[in-house]
């Protein structure tokens, strides 16, 4: 089938998630970051999930007394699919600006 | 209660989402223990709640059930109507009166068209028994995606509505109108093989995405 062009929501995980594609990331955080409602950025992980762009993984919490945290990280083709497809798209004004290592 | 909303929220969306995204759901839940506050994890549990909702939605399992359920029912509502033919055409073999019986005399026909209407009535009735029947058989295993049934009760209301046509054109083959049976013999033969060969392919085009 036709490989559809990502949505501008997607572009924007896309790209918050290449700038530190090594790390683990996890939702609410993200949702902080692009500025994205949860009810947008899941739907958005759980595509990308199913086409083998994104690894999740359950992860210690840092917070005393919380549960594991699901986090999420690109794969080496979500890494190559996020080069291709931020590469294509416009940079969207006031969206995710480059966040320090 | 502002403190367990967001949690309340989080579980609907859990229940919400299909089987396969659950940790998606569990992943959601333990990010509320790290909301700023609490309109914020409130914000966050409501958006996890519309994502759930268009999870359920997007489900290609759902859908395939959604349109099994409306065959099904649709099915069930042309039984219903048979099942309402035959009461009706058991009340005339008991002596209510048979509006066909006189719009044919109304019409002219002849004393050997009357006499074959008045042997082949039982008959008629008969299928329209048998239809109802085989046609709601066609919609409870349907309901319950019970193939292997579902397609030979098809098959049997198939062969009984065409034998309802068959008969009553036997009879008047120049009547007023079509027979009633026509439309089920229809909706058997083409509508119901035509949506479940669409919904299948349906289903395949959501694998394949």
């Amino acid at each position: 089938m036709r490989q559809r062009r990502p949505s501008p929501q997607t572009i924007l995980v896309l790209r918050a998630l290449l700038l530190r594609s090594g790390e683990w990331r996890y939702g609410y955080d993200l949702t902080k970051e692009i500025g994205l409602q949860s009810g947008t950025l899941y739907p958005v992980l759980i595509r990308l999930a199913d086409k083998g762009l994104l690894e999740a993984e359950w992860r210690e919490s840092d917070r005393a007394g919380a549960p594991a945290r699901h986090a999420y990280r690109l794969t080496s083709a979500g890494v190559a699919f996020a080069l291709i497809s931020t590469d294509a798209m416009p940079r969207a004004e006031g969206g995710n600006k480059p966040m320090p290592a | 209660m502002m403190q367990r909303l967001p949690h309340i929220l989080c579980n609907v969306a859990l229940r919400l989402l299909p089987r396969s995204r659950r940790s998606w759901a569990d992943g959601m839940i333990a990010e509320l223990w790290h909301a700023d506050d609490d309109r914020a994890a409130l914000a966050f549990a409501s958006g996890c709640l519309l994502a759930a909702l268009r999870e359920r939605v997007r489900d290609a399992h759902t859908h395939s059930i959604v349109c099994l359920w409306t065959i099904a029912v649709t099915t069930a509502f042309y039984a219903v109507i048979q099942l309402v033919c035959a009461a009706h055409g058991v009340a005339v073999l008991f002596g209510a009166r048979d509006g066909m019986r006189d719009a044919l005399l109304r019409h002219g026909a002849s004393s050997t068209v009357m006499a074959n209407y008045d042997v082949a009535r039982p008959i008629v009735v008969g299928c329209f028994l048998a239809l109802g029947a085989a046609q709601l058989a066609t919609a409870w295993f349907l309901s319950r995606g019970q193939v292997r049934l579902f397609a030979s009760a098809w098959c049997i209301a198939l062969v009984i509505a065409g034998m309802a046509v068959a008969i009553q054109l036997s009879i008047v083959p120049n009547g007023a109108g079509v027979p009633f049976e026509f439309h089920a013999l229809l909706m058997q033969a083409v509508a119901v093989p035509a949506l479940l060969i669409w919904l299948h392919r349906r289903q395949r085009q959501f694998q394949e995405w």
